[in-house]
């Protein structure tokens, strides 16, 4: 079931009809999930702001011909075209990035400090860390369509059909990339030592 | 990867676990599970992979992505009749002007002929008022003679007694009707006057006389014309306003 905020329903109408400030009341409740879904599809915060504010700009050019109940499988399914595009768009013309990340940067594992859990001690803090290093890293390097499947249904917990209607293919094509998904998932954080 | 189970198995799994079966399926699943250790292996391995990627933070936006005015306006232009706001304004504005103005330089161009008939037509002489008329007949008759020539030459008055002959010159002439405090030599120069207007007019062929209560036809031509410049000012005036009461309200139900 897809969850919605309060007068969800009353803010599509308005901004079906032209509201800018509806439209942008729906654009305040959605972003933390269309960045978070760009970001884990592109793997990369800059693409993922620009696709964001790509995807609610083509959803506000697009309001009037929406006819769905709710905004965000909508939303979604807008963002994740974006995603495809510009991962099109890579392969066809590689970038190569000015200052390389270091594979050993600690950087990006700490943690923000609301983030730090005070009963953890600084063994299993550290634990935490490489866990969730692993799996992003395992995540990552799953293939695009198995990503986007996994994290609508894990991340974004929407059901088979939404998804399905979401990345407009068959119900069974969902089943089978979420298996594959989950099965490799499995294998590579075990590989890691993580599961 | 490793497939110990067939994929159908598997995607049962996946079901179960994400709770997309019926209750029916969900029943005959469990028992399955029960039965066979290699699926409870597996659902718990699958569980945990679920689990695992739960644990990946939800990372809080960088930024606000809400639409400015220009951004929402540069992907979605603004409808026609919106745009048609500014037009119907300035044409409302220019047919309050010239509304005004169709009202008020007929003022003031009949203020301007008067001030200029009265500044070269030596023979018009604004009429005397009744407080003039009386002041005038107290004062001592210094120009009487030349007046009284001008007007009419029948009566001649004697120099040596210049008031005494006036009076019995007018007495004589111009019995009193009792106008103007009995005074016939007020009375006479107020008829004088009146003559004099009429014969103007009768002396000049060229302007025809047009009688009381009426006017010229061309003067009913630049009234018609006039009138019809007005009305279409009003209506161009009350249409832009009703555009614009229009186009407001559209505007106003569009926003929050």
């Amino acid at each position: 079931m897809t969850e919605s905020f309060e007068n969800e329903t009353k803010y599509l109408e308005m901004a079906i009809q032209g509201s800018l400030e509806a439209f942008n009341s729906l654009v305040t409740y959605y972003q933390t999930a269309v960045y978070n879904t760009a970001l884990r599809i592109m793997c990369d915060e800059a693409r993922a702001d620009d696709i964001t504010q790509t995807a609610f700009i083509n959803a506000w050019k697009h309001i009037g011909s929406f006819s769905g109940t709710f905004f965000k499988p909508w939303i979604l399914r807008i963002t994740i075209n974006a995603c495809y595009d510009e991962l099109r768009r890579l392969k066809r013309h590689p970038e190569q990035e000015l200052v390389p990340q270091s594979q050993d940067s600690d950087e990006e594992n700490e943690d923000a400090p609301w983030l730090i859990d005070p009963s953890e001690s600084p063994v299993e803090q550290i634990e935490r860390q490489d866990r969730q290093e692993a799996i992003k890293s395992c995540f990552e390097n799953l293939p695009d369509v198995y990503r986007s499947v996994f994290m609508l249904i894990d991340i974004q917990e929407m059901d088979y059909q939404a998804v399905a209607d979401i990345l407009n293919v068959p119900l069974g094509t969902v089943k089978s990339r979420l298996l594959r998904a989950r099965l490799r998932m499995r294998d590579c954080l075990k590989s890691k030592g993580n599961f | 990867m490793t497939e110990q189970l067939s994929k159908n198995d598997y995607e049962l799994i996946n079901s179960y676990l994400d709770q997309e079966l019926d209750r029916k399926d969900v029943l005959k699943f469990a028992g399955r599970m029960a039965e066979d250790p290699k699926i409870s292996a597996e659902v718990e391995d699958l569980m945990k992979v679920k689990a695992m990627v739960k644990e990946l933070p939800t990372v809080t936006p960088p930024r606000n992505y809400i639409l400015t005015r220009a951004m929402a306006e540069e992907a979605r232009p603004k409808p026609w009749w919106e745009r048609l706001f500014p037009v119907f304004r300035t044409a409302a504005a220019f047919c309050a002007l010239a509304l005004a103005f169709t009202f008020l330089f007929p003022m003031f161009r009949q203020q301007q002929s008067n001030e200029k008939s009265a500044a070269e037509d030596p023979a018009y002489s604004e009429p005397m008022m009744a407080a003039d008329s009386m002041e005038y007949a107290n004062e001592e008759p210094l120009y009487v003679e030349k007046s009284l020539s001008f007007y009419d030459e029948e009566i001649v008055l004697d120099d040596r007694d210049y008031a005494g002959a006036a009076e019995e010159s007018y007495h004589a002439v111009m019995p009193s009707y009792g106008v103007m405090g009995g005074n016939p030599r007020i009375e006479y120069m107020m008829r004088q006057e009146q003559n004099q207007k009429t014969q103007n007019t009768i002396q000049d062929p060229a302007s025809p006389v047009i009688p009381e209560g009426y006017i010229s036809v061309e003067e009913a031509s630049a009234a018609q014309r006039s009138l019809a410049v007005k009305m279409i000012l009003s209506g161009g005036l009350l249409l832009s306003i009703c555009a614009l009461i229009i186009l407001r309200e559209r505007q106003k139900k569009m926003q929050l």
